[in-house]
């Protein structure tokens, strides 16, 4: 009896499905929620449940965060890659992390989000069902080790942040947005795409890992090569002996030489250098992330797209959705394609450096709010570039650190952002906050402008907040590596840009006007998240080492050859 | 048995995509044309990996191509949808009370 049960347990829930359990499990609450919220407000117009589904979605991804921390398979991740679904899901120690962390901050603007729907007139349910979307999308993203999958899971989180953007119809200015949104994330999601058919033209495959063994040339990978032009397949697992365990380095002249029997015809005759479409490639799926990242050159859209859409989708489009595309740019560039180095490390490079020019006086002038919170968006992208562009693993290590503390003071300045609400008899339509209305929120409510200014020293980067430990973190790899040049830029335009932030502070606590915008006061369940998250801020710069470790031992699992379990060779300098 | 060389599509496909772009870039006015263009830029990506799927006579090729109609196919009816929430504010489809309100802001 227990053994025909088994059996059916297995025919039904293969192995596999645990790899993406945490997914499955938000698939079926959607569906769920989407069903009985439906049927609930079938009868009865204008029943108001946005505070319930919110709530309810909080619940189910703090559920998410349970699930992926009391999985069997997180502790085996730390020191073994699990693939599944024929190598397109990867289920390793950087997926559970960013997938944990996703789900709890998500789970965190659902609980910032519920009051203020009814505040902006968002009145439908529809609106959280489709910000859970987005969420499956993103964590789809963290997981994905394919071309394939990474492409979908993108455009299931994009397609619903174009809704997101447009959200409110009444509005011109969130319509507007989402037009923009929506022709930039379609231009750019067309370069991945046109980017993922060169590198799967010229390599024959679209998954990372063979793209990992085809440039990490062992005489094991030899063979792979052999097998790609179709001369015929040689059976790998003869070659998978002691003696291959250890890779060899790169040599491009003997891969040329091969691929120049097949390719060398190609294009009028010329003979050309084969690996220069993969390299080409590359870089239109990095344009592509850069533009959804919005990073420097590309970060236009931002400007508008923050500004003219509704603030809870704001907030979700700045703090939530960078962390996968971080991921996928891991992936991408420290996983697979880690060997051609000196290409992309100079793409990140130098527009790290730009965008941290851009993101510092392009915020100087600037006097509505989430504008400038754009713009310092747009300059944390840049810290996080350059440090990836330091082809170190600290480098991935300080990207993660950095991401994570970017995502809680973030968090807290757009949730306090969100949550002041004008006192006011005629309501106004106006909703977009400039930096003169915060003058007398220190004396309509004293602790919330204590906490925007702590935050505010703490994205300046001011010693006793996390801020400043993540910045070093981010200029170390960079000398380690000695990178000079940019870390000196990247610190004097840091320097720029901490007079905006320190102006913000200015309008809080030193002007002597009289005649101001006061606010309500919030309630006392945001007041908790809200402290927690600052002392979290001042906490991690007691306390760093917690972060630190976890995104070591993450790095250093990221640098582990997938296919012999030896570390890579790592002949770059890192901790002397 | 006649064969086509994989240069000719390459060239083909990379000149429907250019006329993609320049379509998005250039046109200023209709958000129509704006989305036709999203959709020419994606079947031009959708035939190279056709011709490549051929060309190394392998089966992601088309796997991904049929992936990708779905895909275009949902973004440009969220366009659309977008299109007529703006067509409802403005009474029109053009892009130039965009342009005009942004000039003003600056």
């Amino acid at each position: 009896m227990t053994n025909l049960m088994v059996n059916n347990l297995y025919n039904v829930v293969s192995l596999q499905s645990f790899t993406v359990f945490p997914e499955y499990f938000i698939t079926l609450s959607i569906i769920y929620i989407l069903i009985v919220i439906t049927l609930i407000t079938y009868n009865s117009n204008g029943l108001m449940l946005q505070k319930a589904v919110s709530e309810c979605m909080a619940l189910t991804l703090f559920m998410a965060c349970y699930l992926i921390l009391n999985d069997d398979l997180t502790s085996a991740s730390y020191f073994m890659d699990i693939l599944s679904f024929s190598n397109a899901v990867i289920y390793d120690s950087l997926a559970s992390f960013t997938r944990f962390w996703l789900c709890f901050f998500s789970g965190l603007y659902f609980l910032f989000v519920a009051d203020s729907l009814k505040e902006q007139k968002l009145t439908s349910f529809e609106y959280l069902i489709i910000i859970l979307f987005s969420v499956l999308g993103l964590l789809i993203m963290c997981s994905s080790n394919d071309l394939l999958l990474t492409y979908l899971a993108i455009e299931l989180s994009s397609l619903a942040l174009y809704v997101l953007a447009s959200f409110k119809k009444t509005s011109s200015y969130s319509v507007e947005s989402g037009i923009k949104y929506f022709i930039t994330g379609a231009v750019s999601s067309a370069f991945f795409l046109l980017g993922s058919s060169f590198i799967y033209g010229f390599t024959g495959s679209i998954n990372f890992f063979d793209f990992y063994r085809m440039y990490n040339a062992s005489i094991y990978d030899y063979v792979m090569v052999q097998w790609f032009p179709g001369i015929g397949y040689l059976p790998s697992f003869f070659f998978e002996s002691w003696l291959f365990s250890f890779s060899f380095r790169a040599s491009y002249a003997r891969l040329i030489e091969v691929y120049d029997l097949t390719f060398d015809d190609l294009l009028f005759g010329y003979t050309i250098d084969y690996f220069n479409f993969v390299e080409i490639g590359l870089t239109l799926i990095l344009f592509s992330l850069f533009i959804k990242l919005a990073a420097a050159p590309f970060h236009l859209w931002s400007l508008d797209v923050y500004e003219g859409s509704p603030t809870s989708s704001t907030i979700f489009f700045a703090v939530i959705t960078k962390l996968s595309i971080l991921v996928v740019l891991i992936r991408l560039c420290h996983m697979a394609f880690f060997e051609i180095k000196e290409w992309w490390d100079f793409y990140f490079l130098s527009i790290g450096v730009f965008s941290i020019f851009v993101g510092s006086f392009g915020g100087l002038k600037q006097r509505k709010l989430k504008t400038l919170l754009a713009y310092s968006s747009t300059s944390h992208m840049g810290y996080i570039l350059i440090a990836m562009g330091s082809d170190t693993f600290t480098g991935v290590q300080m990207a993660l650190v950095y991401m994570i503390i970017y995502m809680i003071s973030s968090l807290c300045v757009w949730s306090i952002l969100l949550f002041l609400r004008l006192k006011r008899k005629n309501i106004t339509t106006k909703y977009n906050k400039e930096l003169g209305d915060l003058a007398l929120l220190r004396k309509s409510n004293i602790p919330l402008s204590l906490a925007l200014s702590l935050t505010m020293f703490s994205i300046a980067g001011i010693p006793p907040l996390v801020g400043f430990l993540a910045k070093l973190g981010v200029f170390l790899p960079l000398i380690i590596n000695s990178y000079y040049l940019p870390a000196l830029a990247s610190i004097v335009f840091s320097v720029v840009s901490t007079f905006y932030y320190i102006r913000l502070i200015k309008v809080l606590y030193f002007e002597n006007i009289l005649v101001g915008k006061l606010y309500y006061p919030i309630n006392s369940e945001k007041t908790i998240i809200l402290s927690v998250l600052i002392f979290a801020l001042i906490f991690l710069f007691c306390n760093p080492t917690l972060l630190y470790l976890a995104c070591y031992k993450i790095s250093l699992a990221l640098f582990v050859d997938p296919v012999t379990y030896s570390s890579l060779p790592i002949d770059y300098p890192f901790n002397k | 048995m006649l064969t086509i060389n994989i240069n000719y599509l390459l060239i083909t496909t990379s000149l429907v995509f250019v006329i993609g772009l320049a379509g998005i870039i250039f046109n200023r006015k209709n958000i129509l044309i704006t989305i036709m263009s999203i959709e020419l830029l994606l079947l031009a990506i959708n035939l190279n990996f056709a011709a490549f799927s051929i060309y190394l006579d392998d089966i992601i090729g088309q796997i991904f191509v049929i992936f990708v109609l779905t895909i275009a196919a949902a973004e440009s009816a969220i366009g659309l949808a977008i299109i007529t929430v703006f067509y409802r504010l403005k009474n029109s489809i053009q892009l130039d009370p965009i342009k005009k309100k942004l000039t003003n802001k600056i």
